[in-house]
């Protein structure tokens, strides 16, 4: 028994995995249509803006910085990609992703070049992402698509059982998997937020690599976008809001480190799943709405907890560590 | 391996405890923001008719009209639920309208709740009959500065159905009851105390001899008051619609000649109603429209409140 729980603890992405199934069983046993696949499925599309943030986030936290226009910049991204998808077809949907990455650029150059702190420097990109949203929204209204069936099949369509943005979403997670494993980016951005001074001294251009971290978490809430537009048929200014913390909770409770360098793609969308089937079992078991809300802080809280207890657990075994050998030298 | 040994586990005890399906009627009601006094109310008045009815109901709440994404995914978790009916408050008629094309096609009988979703197979509408909100604030400000004069409109947002509906009942009236009056200035930049405050402000430079105010809202007609105030001009006589604390305390002190305003306890009782009809496939009203009440400062202690906001002490 004790085996099973070290193991669990030791491994990243079997906390958030641990979690997900509790609250799975728990809901399951209260309402019997939790447990079904037609569940999973919907949980599947509703979590698919969450997990592409969430995603996007761990790049951020790789670097040891945040993210916190997220949120902002899937919202401007789904009003770009709406004024161009009316504009030029299909096709527009790509300048959607290009706003995210725009954005990305700038919280990249502000945080490695300038040396602003991430929190800061992506408040400052999320109030003008938000601005910039109003500003050609026509006061944030709703940018609505013309023929918009076409892309809503995507959200409401099923391949395979899950609905096509599904699909496409974690199409986009196993990538960023991927190229964190196997490319010399990814392994750069890696190792560049386990110890940047060492990154330096091996001569890699750290300094690019760290820019290219918050472009791929910008990158990430552009498609975020694209995924909202695909369930409204529209593009929504001010929507996003609470999302960039939520992306951060789907991360640190995933696995990936806020101290840097570690990540961990399917632990990043494991707690995606697991934040929205927590609020999903809520949404369906008819509580009031404000105890639900305490409910979901207070398990995110203890999620993330267990999640970041064997590092904790480090810490102290080297502070007692460290206190012995001071002990022994005097 | 644990893993699978796990869900193994979570298997058994579902099918061990797989409780059985409950009888009674469950209605689902999508809010887009419990932080809005309008939404707590509607809200009494659809949980008061379900208790009443017996029926189980599933409240789920989008915390903000900006929060489309969210309330997408809350439709779609009330679609799981198996709900009979739902009833709905769109945070956006337009975008919310192809997840509730999902509830209509799973079979679920869909209401809409005075933020009405953008879906023509909705099995009733409720909502407050704006245009006698209009009207009524016509009648009283008509009279309050005796038949003649100029008079000013700070209409509201341009193309939002309650405004539009609500203008248009005072214009008319207007034109048909007051043939003396002559409404010069309509406002449409404002949807709020402040802008109010600053349109209001150029009126009392502009028009000089202005003899009333009509305001969309009573947050607007606090702002237009407050300019007016600022300004030194007495004399000038405002109505409005809703009755906010605010707009209370300056009928009783005389500030504000009359306010009109919805039912909107009576309008979540109507929806539950209509929902819960829908879902036993009875006759269903489908299109409710609650009559607007008039308050002024001889009934505002008096008027019956019941209907139209929730008690103090109601938490959803």
């Amino acid at each position: 028994m004790t085996a099973i729980v070290s193991r669990l603890v030791r491994s990243r992405a079997s906390v958030a995995a641990f979690f997900l199934l509790l609250v799975w069983c728990v809901f399951g046993l209260v309402n019997v249509r939790y447990f079904t696949l037609a569940n999973a499925a919907s949980i599947a599309l509703q979590m698919s803006v969450l997990a592409l943030l969430a995603t996007g986030q761990m790049f951020a936290l790789t670097v040891r910085g945040f993210d916190i226009s997220v949120g902002a910049v899937a919202a401007l991204s789904s009003v770009v990609a709406a004024l161009a998808w009316n504009q030029f077809g299909p096709a527009g949907l790509l300048a959607g992703a290009a706003a995210g990455i725009a954005v990305g650029t700038i919280n990249g150059l502000l945080v490695a070049v300038v040396g602003v702190q991430p929190i800061v420097a992506t408040l400052g990109t999320l109030i003008g992402a938000r601005g910039l949203s109003l500003l050609i929204s026509n006061s944030g209204q709703v940018v609505p698509l013309q023929s918009p069936q076409m892309i809503l099949g995507l959200a409401y369509g099923k391949w395979l059982g899950l609905a096509p943005l599904a699909w496409l979403a974690l199409a986009c997670v196993a990538f960023a998997a991927l190229m964190l494993r196997y490319t010399l980016l990814g392994r750069r951005i890696v190792m560049f937020g386990s110890n940047p001074d060492a990154a330096r001294l091996v001569g890699m251009n750290a300094m690019a690599v760290h820019v290219a971290a918050y472009q791929i978490t910008g990158l990430f809430a552009g498609l975020a976008g694209l995924a909202m537009v695909m369930r409204a048929g529209g593009g929504l200014p001010t929507d996003g809001g609470g999302m960039a913390l939520q992306s951060i909770a789907s991360a640190v409770i995933g696995g990936t480190a806020l101290t840097g360098g570690i990540a961990s793609p399917l632990g990043s969308v494991l707690g995606a799943a697991f934040i929205q089937s927590l609020a999903s079992g809520l949404n369906m078991s008819g509580i009031s709405p404000f105890t639900a809300e305490i409910a979901i802080g207070a398990v995110i809280i203890t999620a993330s907890s267990v999640s970041i207890a064997p590092q904790l657990a480090g810490r102290l075994r080297a502070r007692v560590r460290r206190n012995r050998e001071t002990k022994n030298d005097t | 391996m644990t893993l699978k040994k796990a869900l193994m586990a979570a298997a058994v005890t579902l099918v061990a405890f797989t409780p059985s399906g409950a009888s009674a009627e469950t209605i689902g009601f999508s809010v887009p923001s419990l932080a809005n006094s309008f939404w707590v109310s509607a809200t009494y008045g659809v949980q008061k008719a379900a208790d009443a009815a017996g029926v189980e109901l599933v409240i789920v709440d989008a915390g903000g009209d900006a929060n489309t994404v969210q309330q997408l995914s809350q439709i779609q978790d009330l679609i799981q639920r198996g709900v009979e009916a739902m009833i709905v408050g769109a945070t956006n008629g337009e975008s919310v309208a192809p997840v509730v094309e999902q509830a209509l096609a799973a079979g679920i009988k869909v209401v809409g709740l005075s933020s009405l979703p953008a879906n023509k197979d909705l099995s009733a509408t409720v909502g407050a009959d704006h245009y006698d909100m209009g009207k009524l604030q016509a009648e009283c400000l008509g009279s309050a500065i005796g038949g003649k004069g100029e008079v000013a409109m700070m209409a509201g947002p341009q193309g939002q159905f309650w405004s539009d509906r609500r203008a248009d009942g005072f214009r008319e009236t207007i034109a048909a009851e007051y043939p003396d009056i002559t409404i010069v200035a309509e406002s449409r930049l404002a949807d709020n105390r402040n802008d109010a405050l600053r349109v209001a402000e150029d009126w009392t430079q502009r028009f000089p001899d202005l003899a009333g105010v009509y305001s969309a809202t009573d947050d607007m007609a606090a702002g237009v008051i407050g300019a007016f105030d600022a300004a030194g001009k007495t004399g000038v006589k405002f109505s409005a619609s809703n009755l906010s604390p605010t707009a209370q305390e300056m009928i009783k002190s005389g500030k504000l000649a009359c306010t009109s305003i919805q039912k909107i306890v009576a309008q979540g009782t109507a929806a539950l109603n209509a929902a819960l009809a829908a879902a036993r496939g009875e006759k269903v009203e489908t299109n409710v429209v609650t009559p607007a009440l008039l308050v002024a400062a001889d009934n505002v202690n008096s008027v019956d409140l019941s209907d139209v906001v929730a008690p103090a002490d109601y938490r959803p």
